[in-house]
């Protein structure tokens, strides 16, 4: 009972842990999609966000000031992004993916020029302390997952929480929306197309940053490079799953969170099945979701498409 | 209040000598941003030079060149279609994977070499396309966007080359070290030599990089094939209209793109390495510099000829600062990534000139 017990814990702490980076990272991505911008930047910006948070936390030994100057250093880098696809209107794919290659330079160009190597290893950092509340962090199983997390896990809550209010229930959403759906119209109603946008794909940027801060300095305590693994690129799909809705993202982020954990708890546990096949189960499953899902997908109908002001012949 | 206002405006014709001026300009920009950020790092301009102008002669700069042209020449053929291909890497791995399996456990010793090099190859470029024909279907019948499922099976890919490396194929010979024997004899492609001296050059893969930008770039631009694909790729409406049969363009797009990755994986293993390496080491991202040598070749196979030296040029520099500086080899992508932004920039404003106007 005990054993079965401690699996259990293990797998919903790690459950919550994984979905963290993914509901940040994807409720950002779904302002940037449905604002009309498809941002492939994200796996990068994650890397650059884990890079400056670790930094950050390492320098100043509080991980609030790093997961803060990942958030707005990446949304800065989601702004220059901007002027190309907003403002210049460069074709997206092609741009945004430009941008998680610079993302993955910066990281780790940030980390070694700030950091240095200590005989090959990483060093680490203290990182966010985790709650207590008496009572409701001894409850088993849930209490150490939900009630017993670091810090950041709440905050991060709040974030998404705050951002899905925006997107469904104020005016600012509502244009957000419509910016994405018809930037004609949107403009000749007077909502500023432009704006509008470099908002979107700031909220992006830095969710993204804040999310890479998160697995360098909560999730773990160090920075590799590379260290998003792909998460970006599945937050991307978390976004199509989750209809675009946040709320329902980040009850996607979860399920998958729960796949991640699957695996981790699975590595720890069950020593026959080889560990490279538990880490490909999030990806397999991804592919296999995204096909129910495609056909009757809602894609907001300018993503892709540069909005111009042209000049009259 | 001013209150700004941007509009942009067609040009009636494109700026003179653009064809020039862009790329050039281009490389001057990226190279200054470049010294700025060795700069902060400690790396002189004097140091920049020298490591560059070596590398711009350096045997190295081909040898990497090669996988980076084979796989953007294939991902060139796919963006003209406007189909998003971001797979080469897990079909590079695909090639690669399959290459050295056969090379190791079913290709006898007596087999004549050319015969095998010619399977050997044969094999690779069906493993990448079949690689890429799963996103391919997915795109063709459910709608599935290309750009996530080729990105899934890159980490896909990346885990099965893991598992063969760290389990089943680990070299007896090895010390346990998480990769294969060397590969047999007659399964190893010929390295070119100079001057007496070895390359990590390999010959036959060399000629097929050259090959191929040719024959892709006859497909592409004097074919019936070539025109339906352009036609897919310019709007989907009008190829609709037009009754082309869009899945065959996707399905064939992306075999070709795949199995072009396939070859340059064929390449890495049989030519360099000569024995299956970690996944990480195999493709070394090379599937998503080659995004951005296609876009530098203007999509074009004859440009990406030459693109992809360059950024093979930018690679090599980058191994080498990387032992004599201490800068990371990651620091490179920001070279390649700026790069690549201020050239489809600068592009666009070559076409379109910005109206700013103030008004009261």
């Amino acid at each position: 009972m005990g054993f079965v017990i401690g699996v259990l814990t293990a797998f919903a702490i790690l459950m919550i842990r994984d979905s963290i980076s993914l509901m940040l990272a994807a409720v950002g991505e779904a302002y940037a999609e449905r604002s009309g911008i498809l941002n492939l930047g994200i796996e990068g910006m994650i890397m650059l966000g884990a890079s400056i948070g670790f930094v950050v936390t390492y320098k100043t030994g509080n991980p609030y000031l790093g997961f803060i100057s990942a958030g707005l250093l990446t949304g800065l880098l989601g702004i220059i992004m901007g002027i190309f696809v907003i403002s210049i209107g460069t074709q997206q794919h092609v741009t945004t993916l430009g941008f998680t290659i610079i993302g993955s330079g910066l990281s780790v160009y940030i980390y070694r020029l700030s950091i240095e190597s200590v005989g090959g290893v990483p060093p680490t950092v203290e990182g966010f302390p985790r709650i207590y509340i008496p009572y409701l962090t001894d409850i088993p199983v849930i209490g150490p997952s939900i009630f017993g997390q670091p810090v950041a896990a709440y905050v991060v809550v709040l974030i998404v929480l705050f951002l899905h209010w925006i997107m469904e229930y104020t005016k600012l959403g509502l244009h957000i929306k419509a910016v994405g759906d018809n930037p004609k119209a949107a403009d000749t109603l007077g909502v500023n197309v432009f704006m509008i946008r470099y908002l979107a794909i700031f909220i992006a940027a830095s969710t993204a940053g804040m999310a890479g801060a998160w697995l360098s300095t909560a999730h773990s305590n160090m920075f590799l490079p590379n260290m998003s693994m792909g998460r970006g690129w599945i937050a991307i799909a978390l976004v199509s799953f989750g209809m675009w809705n946040p709320l329902k993202i980040i009850l996607g982020s979860l399920l998958f969170g729960g796949l991640d954990a699957l695996g981790s708890v699975a590595q720890t546990y069950g020593r026959n099945i080889p560990y490279q096949f538990l880490q490909s189960i999030p990806f397999i499953v991804t592919i296999l979701v995204l096909i129910p899902i495609a056909r009757r997908a809602k894609v907001p109908k300018a993503l892709l498409k540069p909005y111009r002001r042209e000049e009259a012949e | 209040m001013f209150k700004i206002e941007v509009t942009i405006k067609k040009r009636s014709r494109e700026l003179p000598y653009s064809g020039f001026i862009i790329p050039l300009s281009s490389i001057i920009i990226s190279i200054s941003i470049s010294l700025i950020i060795l700069g902060l790092y400690g790396v002189d301009p004097g140091k920049f030079f020298k490591v560059f102008t070596t590398a711009l002669i350096s045997p190295s700069s081909i040898r990497y060149a090669i996988p980076l042209i084979l796989s953007g020449v294939g991902l060139a053929v796919a963006y003209k279609a406007n189909v998003w291909n971001i797979g080469a890497e897990g079909q590079i791995l695909a090639g690669a994977l399959v290459a050295s399996g056969l090379a190791l456990y079913y290709i006898p010793p007596t087999m004549p070499h050319e015969a095998a090099i010619l399977l050997l190859y044969i094999a690779a470029f069906l493993a990448g396309s079949l690689t890429a024909l799963i996103p391919a279907i997915l795109k063709a019948l459910y709608n599935v966007n290309e750009v996530l499922s080729t990105l899934m099976i890159n980490y896909i890919m990346m885990q099965i080359v893991n598992y063969l490396v760290y389990g089943p194929w680990r070299g007896k010979k090895e010390y346990g070290y998480p990769r294969t024997d060397i590969f047999p004899n007659n399964t190893i492609l010929p390295q070119l030599e100079i001057g007496g001296l070895k390359t990590t050059i390999n010959i036959p893969t060399l000629i097929l990089m050259i090959g191929s930008a040719i024959v892709i770039y006859v497909i592409l631009f004097k074919t019936k094939w070539g025109y339906e694909i352009r036609v897919y790729g310019l709007s989907e409406e009008a190829a609709r209209y037009g009754g082309l049969e869009i899945w065959k363009i996707i399905i064939l797009v992306m075999v070709i793109s795949g199995g072009l990755a396939g070859l340059a994986g064929a390449g890495e293993v049989l030519g360099v390495y000569k024995q299956l390496i970690r996944a990480e080491r195999v493709s070394a991202g090379f599937g998503y510099t080659a995004i951005i040598v296609a876009w530098l070749g203007n999509l074009n196979p004859l440009g990406i000829l030459l693109s992809g030296y360059f950024i093979g040029v930018l690679v090599s520099m980058g191994y080498t600062l990387q032992i004599f500086t201490g800068v990371p080899y990651g620091t490179v992508n920001i070279f390649t990534g700026t790069l690549l932004l201020t050239l489809i920039s600068l592009d666009f404003l070559s076409k379109y000139s910005p109206v700013i106007r103030v008004r009261r």
